[in-house]
Order: structure tokens, then C-alpha cells, then sequence
């Protein structure tokens, strides 16, 4: 049957399938096997309701998963600022979010907090290449503040990469990873600093990546110093940030919705 | 086009616009793949007749469709709401031989629910579902979320499906059409695993998976 390089079984392309995605002869060669196929035929079975919901209203859900993002990072953050460790988190962070908490007590129409409209969630983890000899110990601080990264650990991700950061810089321009390598450091490392709730620190380094010739980078960075402007109270600066993304396929769609928000909550 | 080779959806298009070949090819492929599912879950008795139901609905409601993409999943949720259907009337025959006097007759599913028609609780179980999706697996979230706005979007599959690879490529580099397509599928198997946990109903818990005696 005809199958896309990197799928290892028929089966790999049942989500595919199902929400209409392969081209015709794909399509007819999934369907074929199908009948010897009980295991994905049943699957395709039980779970056919949920396909269904999912074309027809498609919207809908993109709405529900953008609001339990923003759900989650709200509850990080309120978790934390009623821990010891919370005392220490940077005061802006402190003050906005005691504000949104305040003004966005159940009840309370006159909600005119930001935070709330920050999409905090981590983005993707990318495999970088630092080895060599004379990068071993930047190397070995990148995968530690990456697997903090990975389970969460948001502060201690930013410390180690700016660890790791400041052990690149340490190393002479011929030892020195090419800068998009340097870029994606500072890219983790901002977005770690925001998701541990320092908005006003993460805007500083992010603010810098975002201007990275790599634009799958840039994006990123923008996207992510949009969420910390916002986070640290700062709606016409994230704006800004945000028209910057208007035409980008990835965040394109998501910035025009979130400058949305910002509007009709600033508008009189 | 050669019928022998094309997609369900194809055909379907084809028999929308009048090919009667097209139109029978159709109907004899979806039978081929209802019937498998039908032995598994009714007695032998009634399997013809919950396959030949559900056929004739979905031979009635078809051209009422405003798309012809994703005939065979449609088809299977007018399966699902026909074997339920058939669940529900063979327990109310009983009811009624036991309780005759006690108990009234409770209201057969109506058209709509049978011509395929997703459920509101499957609709808001699926809601919920996303949701921690995107709380629970950050990558699996941006996947879907791409995906269903590119849905939103319209357009023809292979739009929806190169917006939605190219935003996917644009956060995963590396991430070829093959490699989406198995990281999507695994998405869609955390999400049925949510489901289930969510609803101990999903998936038609009373034991539908075995012909029942």
C-alpha cells in the first residue's frame, strides 16, 4: 500500500485517516487494510463519535484546549505564590498576579487583570547538539537544565541553562556552537524563567533571542516575551509583540486572537 | 476514475453525483467493513439486520451530508447508534415479557440519533478530554490544537492536512509527514485513554466487545 516514509505500520496512520488527512491513494490503501485489520477497525469503531464531534466542530475544541493552557499556568502560579518559595518570586510577578487573583475572585465582573490571558505552556523540547571536547561541561549543564525542563522544574532549568549559557560564552569563537545553538540556550532558558514566574527577567533574555535570523526561533521567542509582557502587566507591549506574529503560520492565528482579548479588555 | 481503486470518500463523491457503479461499490465496501464489527457485538441472529439497518440509513441521510470526506466514520457512528439502538430494544423486550404492567416502554432513539448524530455527552466528554490533553502532554496539545484549526479553517485534505504539518514543523523541525502522522496517532491513544478514564461508559463498557448470550 502506499505509506509516507517514517510510518512503520498501516496502523501509525489511523489518526490520520480518520480526520481526513492523507492524499487519495494513502486514503485507499489504509481503507484496504482495514478489513484484515480488527485491531484498527475497532479502534476506528469506538472511537468514531469522537471523530466525528472533532470535524464537525473543530473550533470548539481548539477554544478548550487554549482555555485549560491558560488554566494551568494559572494554577501554577497561584500554587506557588502561597508557598515559602513563593516569597521569593520577583515582585511584579507577586503584584500582578495578586491582582488578577483579586479582581478575578468568582463574582467579580470588573476583571482587569493580564495574567490570565497569558498562554504559559512549555514549548517543545528540541535536541541540540553541544558535544565536543571543549563544550563537555556546557554540555552536561544543557541536559540537566533540560530535563528539569522536561519534568517541570521550571527554576532550576533556568539556573542550569544559564549555567550553561554563561560556559558557552566562556569559550573561545572557534570552540563556540554556531549561534542558532546559542539562541535555542537562551530560548529554553527565557521560557523556563517565565514558566517559574519570573515574567520581568524572561522578557529581558527572550527580548534578545527574539531578534534571531532563524525565524522558526524568533517566532518562538516573540511568542513567548508576547505571554511574559502580558504576565508582567504590560498589554500594549505584548500587543506589539503580537502584531509582529500576525503573519506567522504557527502563531499567526493565536496572536490575532489573544491582540482580540487584550483589545476588548482595554476597550472603554 | 477506476472504482476498484478509490477511496471510499471518492466514491462517495462519485455516487453524489449520480454514478450508480460508484454508488453500489460504496455500499458493498462499507458493508465488507460493518460486518466484522457487528458479529462481535450482536448475535449471529441479528446481524444481518443491524448491518442492513444501518446501511439503509446511511443510504437515506448521505446526500443530506454537506461533505463527502469521512463517509466510513460517519457510517461507523451510525453503526454504533444502530447496535446501541438494538441494545436498548432487546432489554426493553425483556422488561416487558418480566414487568409487563409495571414498567412503560421507554422511548426508541429517534432519526437523528441514529443517522449518526454525536451524543451532547460524548461531545462534552471529548471537551474535557482535550482539555487535559493539553494539560498533561504540552506537545500532544500543540498537535491537536494545530490540527483542528486547520480543520476550522476548511479547506480540501490536503490543505488541512499541509497547514497543519508546516505549523507542526515549524515548533519540530526535524518532524517529517510520516513521523506527524504516527506522533498523531499516539496523541489520539492517550486521548481514548483519557476518555475511558473519564467515562467508564466510552467505548461501550457493557461489554459490546463480546457477542453477548
Amino acid at each position: 500500500m502506499s505509506r509516507p516514509e517514517n510510518v512503520n505500520r498501516t496502523c501509525d496512520l489511523l489518526a490520520a485517516y480518520e480526520l481526513g488527512l492523507l492524499e487519495e491513494a494513502e486514503r485507499t490503501g489504509f481503507e484496504e487494510h482495514l478489513p484484515g485489520c480488527p485491531d484498527c477497525l475497532e479502534s476506528l469503531y469506538t472511537m468514531a463519535p469522537v471523530t466525528e464531534a472533532m470535524r464537525q466542530e473543530p473550533g470548539r475544541f481548539v477554544d478548550a484546549m487554549e482555555k485549560a493552557a491558560r488554566r494551568s499556568l494559572w494554577q501554577r502560579l497561584t500554587a506557588r505564590l502561597f508557598t515559602p518559595a513563593g516569597l521569593g518570586v520577583a515582585a511584579p510577578v507577586v503584584a500582578a498576579a495578586v491582582l488578577a487573583f483579586v479582581v478575578l475572585m468568582p463574582g467579580d465582573p470588573g476583571s482587569d487583570a493580564w495574567l490570565d490571558l497569558a498562554v504559559l505552556e512549555p514549548a517543545p523540547y528540541t535536541q541540540l547538539d553541544l558535544r565536543g571536547a571543549r563544550q563537555d561541561q556546557a554540555a552536561a549543564l544543557f541536559q540537566q537544565g533540560m530535563a528539569a525542563y522536561a519534568g517541570g522544574r521550571y527554576g532550576e532549568a533556568a539556573a542550569s541553562l544559564a549555567q550553561a549559557d554563561q560556559a558557552l560564552a566562556g569559550l573561545s569563537a572557534q570552540d563556540r556552537p554556531s549561534g542558532h545553538v546559542l539562541e535555542q540556550v537562551a530560548l529554553y532558558r527565557g521560557i523556563s524563567l517565565l514558566l517559574d514566574g519570573q515574567a520581568a527577567a524572561a522578557a529581558v533574555i527572550l527580548e534578545k533571542t527574539a531578534d534571531s535570523p532563524l525565524p522558526p526561533i524568533a517566532q518562538q521567542a516573540r511568542w513567548y516575551l508576547a505571554q511574559a509582557r502580558l504576565a508582567d502587566g504590560h498589554p500594549q507591549a505584548a500587543t506589539a509583540q503580537l502584531e509582529a506574529l500576525a503573519d506567522s503560520p504557527v502563531f499567526g492565528e493565536r496572536a490575532r486572537q489573544q491582540i482580540q482579548e487584550i483589545e476588548a479588555r482595554l476597550a472603554p | 476514475m477506476d472504482i476498484s481503486a478509490a477511496s471510499l470518500d471518492a466514491l462517495c463523491e462519485k455516487s453524489l453525483a449520480g454514478d450508480s457503479r460508484a454508488e453500489s461499490a460504496l455500499f458493498q465496501a462499507l458493508r465488507v467493513r460493518f460486518l466484522p464489527i457487528a458479529k462481535r457485538r450482536v448475535q449471529s441472529d441479528h446481524v444481518e439486520d443491524v448491518v442492513q439497518d444501518s446501511l439503509k440509513i446511511v443510504f437515506d441521510r448521505y446526500g443530506d451530508r454537506n461533505q463527502g470526506a469521512g463517509i466510513l466514520v460517519w457510517g461507523l457512528t451510525v453503526l454504533r447508534n444502530v447496535i446501541g439502538n438494538h441494545y436498548q430494544s432487546r432489554d426493553r423486550e425483556r422488561e416487558r415479557l418480566d414487568f409487563v404492567d409495571e414498567y412503560p416502554a421507554a422511548a426508541s432513539l429517534d432519526q437523528d440519533m441514529l443517522a449518526g448524530t454525536v451524543a451532547v455527552e460524548t461531545r462534552d466528554l471529548l471537551l474535557q478530554a482535550v482539555a487535559r490533553l493539553a494539560q498533561r502532554t504540552p506537545r500532544c496539545g500543540r498537535i491537536f490544537r494545530a490540527l483542528l484549526a486547520s480543520l476550522d479553517r476548511g479547506g480540501s485534505p490536503n490543505q488541512v492536512s499541509t497547514r497543519a504539518l508546516e505549523a507542526a514543523q515549524l515548533e519540530e523541525p526535524s518532524l517529517s509527514r510520516g513521523s506527524y502522522y504516527t506522533a498523531l496517532h499516539r496523541c489520539r491513544a492517550q486521548l481514548r485513554q483519557i476518555m475511558e478514564r473519564l467515562s467508564d461508559d466510552f467505548g461501550e463498557n457493557e461489554g459490546a466487545n463480546h457477542v453477548q448470550a
